[in-house]
């Protein structure tokens, strides 16, 4: 990601002329994808999110100001919204195959041990998909986006305070579960 | 208790960890960021033309437009002192 201008510099660009909007695309399309994928498991959708994530970021550009909210914090939360109406139309149809992730195992490592990571990958993820929407998205953001806990908490809407409680209950939830589980 | 405590706090980013180490980075494909790269341009293309005249016509405030204004003010100042001036002579 570069880091030469900063974000206020590009969007007062692309506000002044929406043909500039393209470096700030550049910025954030990858987090935004890989934040689609692990919310909705699937190439196609996740495709189908961040593309309609850059088209209303684009449309509603002209009406962004910082009040607190950073851009990315803003790209994040339209992505979410969006996530969170394709959860709604596809309550019943609980699908995640997250075909990348156990797809592309470390190479260096034998067939077993392959095995072996690929069948805790998908004991982990199983339980992490039965946690509550927002644990969900509390949890690709910090280890997907590796965003701060500063950054999270202005997506979330909520305290640092709130989301670090919120991050300790759900990781003792995992623990709970994966140990139910074994 | 503080062992209690110690041993969940160590359960506990031994979890962290094992979320992280699942998590292979994602990239969207070379092809998907090209046509979207693409579509955005088009879609804004298709904005430009689909912008009603009067929205059209308050974007344009050029310099020459905020220069022939202030001509104007200038203009219409000049006369009222004139006017005033002619009417205390009268």
């Amino acid at each position: 990601m570069s880091t030469s201008e900063s974000d206020d510099i590009l969007i007062r660009r692309a506000q002044e002329n929406p043909a500039a909007f393209e470096p700030l695309y550049e910025r954030y399309v990858a987090q935004v994808y890989a934040y689609a994928y692990y919310r909705v498991g699937n190439v196609q959708d996740a495709e189908d999110i961040t593309a309609r994530t850059f088209y209303q970021a684009l449309t509603h550009l002209s009406r962004y100001t910082n009040r607190g909210v950073p851009f990315s914090a803003w790209l994040f939360r339209i992505a979410h919204n969006l996530v969170s109406n394709w959860h709604r139309d596809n309550g019943r149809r609980q699908t995640y195959p997250l075909d990348i992730v156990l797809d592309t195992p470390d190479p260096s490592a034998s067939l077993a041990e392959r095995a072996e990571v690929n069948e805790e990958t998908r004991r982990l993820w199983a339980v992490i998909r039965t946690l509550p929407p927002e644990r969900q998205q509390l949890l690709v953001l910090k280890f997907v986006d590796e965003l701060s806990t500063e950054q999270i908490a202005v997506i979330m809407g909520r305290s640092e305070g709130a989301v670090k409680a919120l991050l300790h209950r759900t990781l003792v939830a995992i623990r709970h579960q994966l140990t139910q589980v074994a | 208790m503080n062992n209690q405590a110690d041993t969940q706090w160590v359960d506990l980013l031994h979890v962290a960890k094992e979320i992280r180490r699942s998590v292979q980075p994602v990239r969207p494909s070379a092809g998907f960021q090209s046509h979207l790269r693409s579509d955005l341009a088009t879609a804004l293309g298709a904005e430009r033309r689909d912008l009603p005249l009067e929205v059209y016509a308050q974007r344009q405030v050029t310099p020459a437009v905020v220069l022939a204004g202030c001509l104007g003010l200038a203009a219409v100042s000049v006369a009222l002192i004139l006017l005033r001036g002619h009417s205390a002579r009268q």
